[in-house]
């Protein structure tokens, strides 16, 4: 068609006539779609909208065409499937530490600026970002695909909230309680499911991620069922983040003499989230080449050929499992810190697959891909608020889209390379 | 010498049929043995009874040691619990934990390794990779050591490493290391696979059908690979091919099975002169038919 003969040429007016092409053809399309409307019984004449949606049209068609030309990201869209990506790889690479370090720059910034409703957006993504990696040791590492991992995620949430009213633990007593507890139940869940593989350990997950939901909506007595359970905020040393402390206590606005703001709690939080996940990146990097990670690896390969070497499967499977669910259950531990308020609604099986479609789209096993995809797949939602009935449309849209052009998800995983000398 | 590895009336029931019939043969420590036999004669199945994939309807089957151990392989697939291990807490203990963690894996561990008919490669992988994952036995598997990168880990890892480098040389795969191992070509997925296994540390390698596909040349290479690794690496060697120029050319010994049975062994040039053996092979002419 006409798209094939200008990316043959690449002189600019080529591209420059093919998107005035483009622009008329919208033109003629837009104008009795969007240039008449109904109002009562009369016809009323919007000439400007389709002239402002051809005029965007032709924008879009002149950048698209003449990025092509210059061999650019956009380009590969269409055509050549490599040189773009490539392109981008290799530049991603070369400013590697220089990226990272402005990213972490931004993010450090960030929650001072952007208010209280997108502050709690902000500590949502994170939150994301630690599901996701955690359900990628499971899925994307350890090839075990985990359709329940909420449920790790609740037991971390309702172990801080149950653990506070019980026993009275505080933030940083519940954070390694939880994260234990989650353990605990991943290992508990990982032992009936060794022998499976696929589609059933999907179905067997999917059944335990309701049935911690059921428990937890239905046991009364202990859970508060629907009602759910109030969580205290977290402390810092000591320095409360309320507008009044508690007796013996000081609050944050006393301590460092300012004026009292209940974005102080979430900007704790949010920076406290950020450390967290540096660790956990941290010790992903790690794993992924000490020999616990690549068994791993090897037995999301061929279990066959694990045993054949010596590997326990057994011990593989739950060790994944386990430091998945842990990472779950901080995840949840920081989601209930951030809500005050835990309920039943938070852990249904949307939540499951919204967490397995961040780890599917940022390419399982990829860490950095992972982490972009949280951000965007929490962050995207909220800023189109206005499409929210769509939102499972774009969303499915951009699953196949995926499937089409990355299989392997926005950035495939880096496998470490080796040289004589050691790791290169 | 000793025989390293003995094999004694195995039998093997799927259901109704009986894929193994009292199989029983020695392997001496050092030595080449070859299974051969008609296709579906059962050479893969006791391939899988050797390596703990299978467990056997009955028989034994002994790994002894040079320095005298002995390992039963078929007490480490963990068989059903008995009434005298309730008398015995460590005799429940010891079959608790063969049932949970056994098979194939501790079969491996207790010195028997092998490779696959269709090769299985950790495909997603790169070929040095592979060799580092072979060596659990030798890599340091804490978890903390590992995290806070200790000495003793980094220590085992460059050892690992060290020893990677040197199976990937010595089945000229060098050059490949870092690529993926699904990405290379057939005749080097199986010379992979063989260093894989060698990483493990085997005393007795198990070949399943380690020419199949190979070129002339490629078949070659690994006849004089195979008896180097027997001369130099210390490895007992057994395997199953239908290659059998292959076969004369490199085993001392020769197993022959059909229908599950052990229809002739012994030395090579005696084994292919023997008429059970041709009959088995070629068939028998229509008015002798059994």
């Amino acid at each position: 068609m006409t798209e094939r003969s200008v990316s043959g040429g690449q002189s600019v007016g080529a591209v420059l006539r093919e998107s005035l092409i483009t622009g008329v053809v919208a033109l003629l399309l837009f104008a009795p779609l969007t240039g008449v409307s109904l109002s009562g019984y009369t016809l009323e004449g919007h000439w400007q909208r389709p002239v402002w949606l051809a005029g965007w049209v032709v924008l879009g068609r002149f950048a698209f065409g003449w990025l092509r030309a210059r061999g650019h990201l956009v380009g590969r869209l269409s055509g050549r499937p490599k040189a773009g990506s490539a392109l981008l790889a290799s530049w991603i690479e070369a400013h590697r530490t220089f990226l990272l370090l402005a990213l972490c720059v931004v993010a450090l910034i960030l929650p001072w600026f952007i208010g209280k409703y997108w502050l709690n957006v902000a500590i949502l993504a994170w939150i994301y970002v630690l599901l996701a990696l955690g359900l990628n040791i499971v899925v994307g590492l350890a090839g075990l695909l985990d359709l329940g991992f909420v449920a790790f995620y609740a037991v971390g949430a309702y172990g801080y909230a149950l653990g506070f009213k019980y026993l009275d633990l505080s933030f940083w007593a519940a954070l390694p309680f939880g994260a234990l507890l989650a353990a605990c139940f991943g290992v508990m869940l990982g032992f009936p499911v060794l022998r499976m593989h696929g589609d059933y350990l999907a179905i067997v997950t999917l059944g335990f991620g309701e049935i911690i939901r059921l428990v937890l909506n239905n046991w009364m007595d202990f859970t508060g069922g629907p009602n759910g359970v109030r969580v205290p905020f977290p402390s810092f040393f000591g320095i409360e983040f309320g507008r009044k402390a508690q007796p013996g206590h000081v609050t944050v606005h006393e301590y460092f003499q300012v004026p009292f703001s209940n974005e102080y709690r979430d900007i704790f939080l949010y920076l406290l989230l950020m450390i967290v996940v540096g660790g956990l990146v941290f010790v992903i990097r790690r794993l992924r080449r000490m020999p616990l990670g690549r068994n791993w690896e090897a037995l999301r390969e061929d279990e066959i050929a694990c045993r054949s070497l010596g590997i326990q499967p057994v011990t593989v499977k739950l060790s994944a499992f386990g430091l998945g669910a842990m990472t779950g259950g901080v995840g949840g531990v920081f989601f209930a810190a951030s809500q005050g308020f835990v309920n039943p609604t938070s852990f249904t099986f949307m939540e499951s697959a919204h967490i397995l479609a961040i780890v599917i789209l940022g390419g399982m096993g990829s860490t950095a891909g992972v982490i972009a995809a949280a951000v965007i797949l929490t962050v995207l939602p909220e800023a189109l608020r206005d499409f929210a009935e769509y939102r499972g449309l774009l969303f499915g849209c951009a699953m196949v889209l995926m499937m089409v052009w990355r299989p392997r998800g926005l950035m495939g995983a880096r496998r470490a390379r080796f040289d004589r000398s050691g790791v290169a | 010498m000793a025989s390293l590895l003995t094999v004694h009336d195995l039998t093997m029931r799927f259901g109704g049929v009986l894929a193994l019939n009292g199989v029983g043969f020695d392997v001496r420590r050092g030595s080449v043995t070859a299974l051969i036999g008609p296709n579906g004669a059962g050479k893969t199945t006791v391939f899988n009874c050797l390596t703990g994939f299978y467990r056997p309807s009955s028989g034994a089957i002994r790994l002894t040691d040079a320095d005298g151990v002995s390992v039963d392989l078929i007490e480490i697939l963990g068989g059903p619990f008995r009434r005298q291990d309730l008398r015995s807490p460590r005799a429940f203990g010891r079959r608790l934990y063969c049932k949970m963690f056994g098979g194939a894996a501790l079969a491996a561990r207790a010195g028997v390794v092998r490779t696959f008919q269709n090769i299985r490669l950790f495909k997603e992988m790169t070929a040095f990779e592979n060799l580092l994952v072979a060596q659990r036995a030798r890599v340091n598997n804490n978890l903390l050591a590992g995290l806070l990168s200790t000495r003793a880990y980094r220590d085992a890892e460059a050892e690992a490493r060290e020893r990677a480098w040197y199976w990937l040389d010595f089945f000229r795969l060098a050059e490949d290391g870092n690529r993926l191992a699904g990405e290379l070509a057939y005749g080097r997925q199986r010379r992979l696979e063989i260093a894989r296994a060698m990483c493990a540390g085997p005393r007795l390698l198990c070949l399943d059908e380690p020419a199949a596909g190979l070129n002339p040349n490629e078949t070659r290479e690994l006849s004089e690979w195979i008896l180097s690794l027997r001369r130099g690496h210390g490895v007992t060697v057994c395997l199953i091919e239908h290659d059998m120029g292959l076969v004369m050319e490199i085993s001392d010994q020769v197993v022959v099975l059909d229908h599950g049975q052990v229809i002739a062994s012994g030395r090579p040039e005696k084994v292919r002169d023997n008429p059970v053996v041709l009959e088995a092979y070629l068939g028998v002419p229509e008015e002798e038919g059994r």
